[in-house]
Formats: C-alpha cells, sequence, structure tokens
C-alpha cells in the first residue's frame, strides 16, 4: 500500500508543475498561443460543459470504445476458444495474429476510411480490430495454461463438455482473459481517441486537432487533457475491476 | 506432415483465402469501386514507388525522425527508468502517473508539438520520442527496481563510488530489459513518427499514404502501407535478432 506521504507529494508535485504553467503564462513569460493558463483551460471545460458540447463529445468517445470493444469481446472469446479447440488452427493464427498485433495496425486507419466512410463507423471498426486482437490471444493462451488434469478430474466426474467449459476452463484461464480484455479496451481506447484525432470525427480527441487548425489554444489545451484524462479514468475502472473480479 | 509444416499451410492458405476474398469483393461492386484494387495492381503501384526510387527520400524522412526520436526516448527513458529504480521512494512516487501515461494515446499531444516545434522534423521527433519513452523507462525502471541488492551491498563493502556502482553493477544487470524495453520502443517511436506526418507534414511515409489518400490514387495509398508495413517489420526483425544476441552474450 503506498502511504499517504507518497500520494501527498505526488499530487503537490502535479499541483506546482500547474501553478507553474499558471505564472508562466499570467505573466506573460511565453506567448499565449503555445501555451494557455491551466484556469483559462477549466474555465473553457465549464463553459464547453454547460452548452453540453463537452458532455457530447465525452459521450461519443465512450459510444464508440463501448461499440468496438463489445464486438470485439463477441468475436475475441469465442475465437479464442476455437484456437483452443484446433490446436492446428491455434498454432497457425498465434503466429499470425501475433505479428498483425506487432504490427503498426493504426496505420491502416485509412483503408477503414474508404470502406466506411468518414464517420464513427470507421473509427469503431478500426477499435475493434485493435482490440479483438489481444482478447483472441490472451483467451487462446489462459486456456492452454489450464491444468489437463482437472479437465481429467472433470471429464472422470462425468461432467458434460458444456460444464467442464463453465466450471473448469473458464475460471482456470480467466486471470489470462481477464488480461486479454484489460488489454483489448485499452488498445480499443487509443485507436478511437487517435483517430478520432487524426480524421477530426468523433469525440473528444477532435478537439485537439480543432484548437489547433483554429489557432484556439484554449480548445486545444482541453482537447488533450479531456482525451488524456478520459484514459486515465478508463484505465483507472479497469484496474478496480480488475481487483474487484479478483477478490470474489 | 509434421508440427510445422501443417501450422504453416493454414498460414498460406488464410492469407490466400484473404486475397482471393478481396478480389471477388473488389469485382462484385459491392463497394465503391476502386476501394478494393486488385492485389496485382497494389503490387504493380508498389513496385513503381520502389523502381523509381519516389519512395526513398521518403522513408529516409521517416527513418530519420523516428530514429533521432527513439534515441531522445532512450535516453531520457534509461535515465529517468535508472533513477526511479534506484530510488524507491521516487519510484512510487512518479511510477504510477508514468503507467497511467503509458496507456494514454501519445498522438493526441501531437499539436502542441506542432505549434511549439513547426511543422517539420522536429515535431515528429517530438511524437517519436514521447511514444518510445514510455516502454523503455517502465521496463528500465522494473529491472533497476529489481536488481539484486546483495549486489549492491558488496559494490558498497569494496568500497565502489557511486558511479562505479552503476557502471559496474547497475548496467550489466539492466542491459538486456533496457534492450527488451528499447525494441518496444523503436516501433511505437516509428508509429509515433508516422502517425504525426499523416496529420500533418510534406514529407515521410505517413506523407505519402495520406497524399494518396487524399487524391482518391487508392492503389496507391495501399501500395504505400504495404511498404510502410514492411519496413516497420524490418526493423522490427533487426531489432529482435539484436535482442537475441545480447542474449547469448548476457
Amino acid at each position: 500500500m503506498e502511504s499517504w506521504r507518497e500520494k501527498t507529494l505526488r499530487w503537490t508535485f502535479v499541483a506546482v508543475v500547474l501553478g507553474a504553467i499558471e505564472a508562466v503564462v499570467r505573466l506573460d513569460l511565453v506567448d499565449r498561443i503555445f501555451l494557455t493558463a491551466p484556469s483559462l483551460i477549466a474555465a473553457g471545460a465549464w463553459k464547453s460543459f454547460l452548452s453540453g458540447e463537452l458532455l457530447g463529445l465525452f459521450l461519443t468517445t465512450v459510444y464508440e470504445v463501448a461499440v468496438a470493444f463489445a464486438i470485439a469481446v463477441v468475436i475475441g472469446l469465442p475465437g479464442g476458444y476455437l484456437l483452443w479447440r484446433q490446436p492446428l488452427l491455434g498454432r497457425a493464427y498465434d503466429e499470425l495474429l501475433g505479428a498483425l498485433f506487432a504490427s503498426p495496425l493504426i496505420l491502416l486507419y485509412p483503408i477503414s476510411l474508404v470502406i466506411f466512410g468518414r464517420g464513427t463507423n470507421a473509427i469503431i471498426a478500426m477499435g475493434l480490430v485493435t482490440g479483438a486482437i489481444p482478447i483472441v490471444l490472451n483467451t487462446h493462451q489462459g486456456l492452454r495454461d489450464v491444468n489437463p488434469t482437472y479437465i481429467k478430474v472433470g471429464k472422470s466426474m462425468r461432467l458434460s463438455e458444456r460444464q467442464i467449459m463453465r466450471y473448469v476452463l473458464f475460471p482456470g484461464a480467466s486471470p489470462m482473459i481477464l488480461g486479454g480484455l484489460k488489454l483489448g479496451l485499452t488498445y480499443t481506447l487509443i485507436s478511437v481517441i487517435a483517430l478520432e484525432f487524426l480524421v477530426e470525427i468523433g469525440g473528444i480527441g477532435t478537439l485537439a486537432s480543432r484548437g489547433y487548425f483554429w489557432f484556439n489554444t484554449e480548445e486545444l489545451y482541453l482537447g488533450v487533457a479531456g482525451a488524456i484524462l478520459l484514459s486515465m479514468i478508463f484505465i483507472y475502472l479497469l484496474g478496480k475491476a480488475g481487483t474487484r473480479l479478483f477478490s470474489s | 506432415m509434421n508440427r510445422i509444416t501443417k501450422p504453416l499451410l493454414v498460414q498460406i492458405g488464410t492469407v490466400f483465402g484473404f486475397m482471393v476474398i478481396w478480389e471477388i469483393i473488389g469485382e462484385s461492386k459491392l463497394l465503391f469501386e476502386g476501394i478494393l484494387p486488385s492485389i496485382v495492381e497494389i503490387v504493380k503501384a508498389a513496385w513503381t514507388q520502389v523502381a523509381t526510387g519516389f519512395i526513398f527520400p521518403h522513408l529516409l524522412v521517416t527513418f530519420y525522425e523516428a530514429s533521432a526520436g527513439f534515441v531522445i526516448a532512450s535516453f531520457l527513458g534509461v535515465t529517468v527508468g535508472i533513477l526511479l529504480g534506484a530510488n524507491p521512494f521516487l519510484r512510487n512516487i512518479f511510477e504510477p502517473p508514468i503507467l497511467y501515461f503509458a496507456a494514454t494515446p501519445k498522438i493526441i499531444l501531437y499539436p502542441i508539438f506542432l505549434m511549439i516545434l513547426g511543422t517539420k522534423f522536429e515535431s515528429k521527433m517530438a511524437m517519436a520520442a514521447v511514444s518510445g519513452f514510455f516502454p523503455i523507462v517502465i521496463n528500465t525502471t522494473i529491472a533497476a527496481a529489481n536488481i539484486n541488492r546483495i549486489f549492491i551491498k558488496v559494490a558498497k563493502s569494496v568500497g565502489a563510488s557511486s558511479l562505479q556502482t552503476f557502471t559496474r553493477v547497475y548496467l550489466p544487470s539492466i542491459l538486456l530489459p533496457i534492450f527488451t524495453g528499447m525494441r518496444l520502443g523503436i516501433g511505437v517511436s516509428l508509429v509515433g513518427a508516422i502517425l504525426g506526418e499523416l496529420k500533418v507534414s510534406n514529407a515521410g511515409l505517413g506523407f505519402i499514404i495520406v497524399q494518396a489518400f487524399n487524391y482518391f490514387r487508392i492503389a496507391e495509398m495501399y501500395a504505400s502501407i504495404l511498404l510502410t508495413f514492411l519496413f516497420a517489420a524490418i526493423v522490427n526483425l533487426v531489432m529482435t535478432l539484436v535482442l537475441a544476441r545480447m542474449r547469448r552474450f548476457a
């Protein structure tokens, strides 16, 4: 457990950095086109929140991530199971998918754009591709790591295949599968926000892009901060979900 | 058939099947015309880009940006990593925020780099540096934190200075994990630079992809993406080989 002292110091550090930026900007030591004060960003965020725009952007991003991740799970879990059931496919596709996972998949986004058009669907498609691969790979790995003796014991107790899946395989593989889900969600989130920024469609990622092109420094930093904050919230919640599942 | 050839056949079959499906959909008018050009056409376009030498200046630009960024990332990553690894107090304060930041999309910082560093190479180098920094710093921190304390005690007991402890104890025992981090880092540095080019640039692999996209020269776009992937794969392969070599020595 971390001590309150470390926690305090960490937040003090954050506060000092923000305070320094505020001071540098307020004292006009730096051109306001480059950097803006945290207080001004916060004021902009409040205004944008009141107009409903900020919330809309956040919700769009969350929607895209949620849809992409849901499809990735629906494809990924059975996919991993299939690779485990058919060891030949497993060996073949583990390598293929591993190679794909190591490649810069995000660079395929222009293809997604020409196929799905410039819209949220293109972003969802890319998010689900990047998210599904770690889910498949980890599910496969997790199932492979289940001690075969457990399955034999299950069989000797005349459990049906479904029961073995429910009571032996998936509980045994769950830590690895959960790791895959976390990884998948993180990758989905990263590609969704990155694409929103790159092609300027959809949610919170567009804000930074728009701010840059319109020389609206506050909007730019609001977009950057918003995107980072949203990712951090996701990761925080993921961590929470993980510990809860394991403690139960 | 043995264990190796069978999966290989499945892999080849899958790639072949994918190409067939691609051609069928491309021909079928199911999608808007020209969206899935014939693979022959794509390979031809890729060949033209290589044979005419068109791609090489752009490749060089991307390589320059990515490697400069990667050098910065390695330097900062290793330095900060050792600092945090050797100092539990600092590590407890800064490791959690670093882990959080590592999982955020770094490209979102790009407009800030664009504003401060301009639209030329420097902003892409910054992208490459920030992207590559995280895997390196994380690996270095973990490695430096897990050094056998006895080694350090021994070094101290024989009167080694802190510089000597660093070069004789820390560095040798964390070299391998650092290189593992660097192998990951160079990949993401490359992607970072290319993503930057895709957004705002006037040269580089990302630039020619987005140019082809904007003018709807789709076969050329696929060709450039294909060559970019090839380039990334080569970089990855080289790093893997280097790492394997180091493992043998370590």
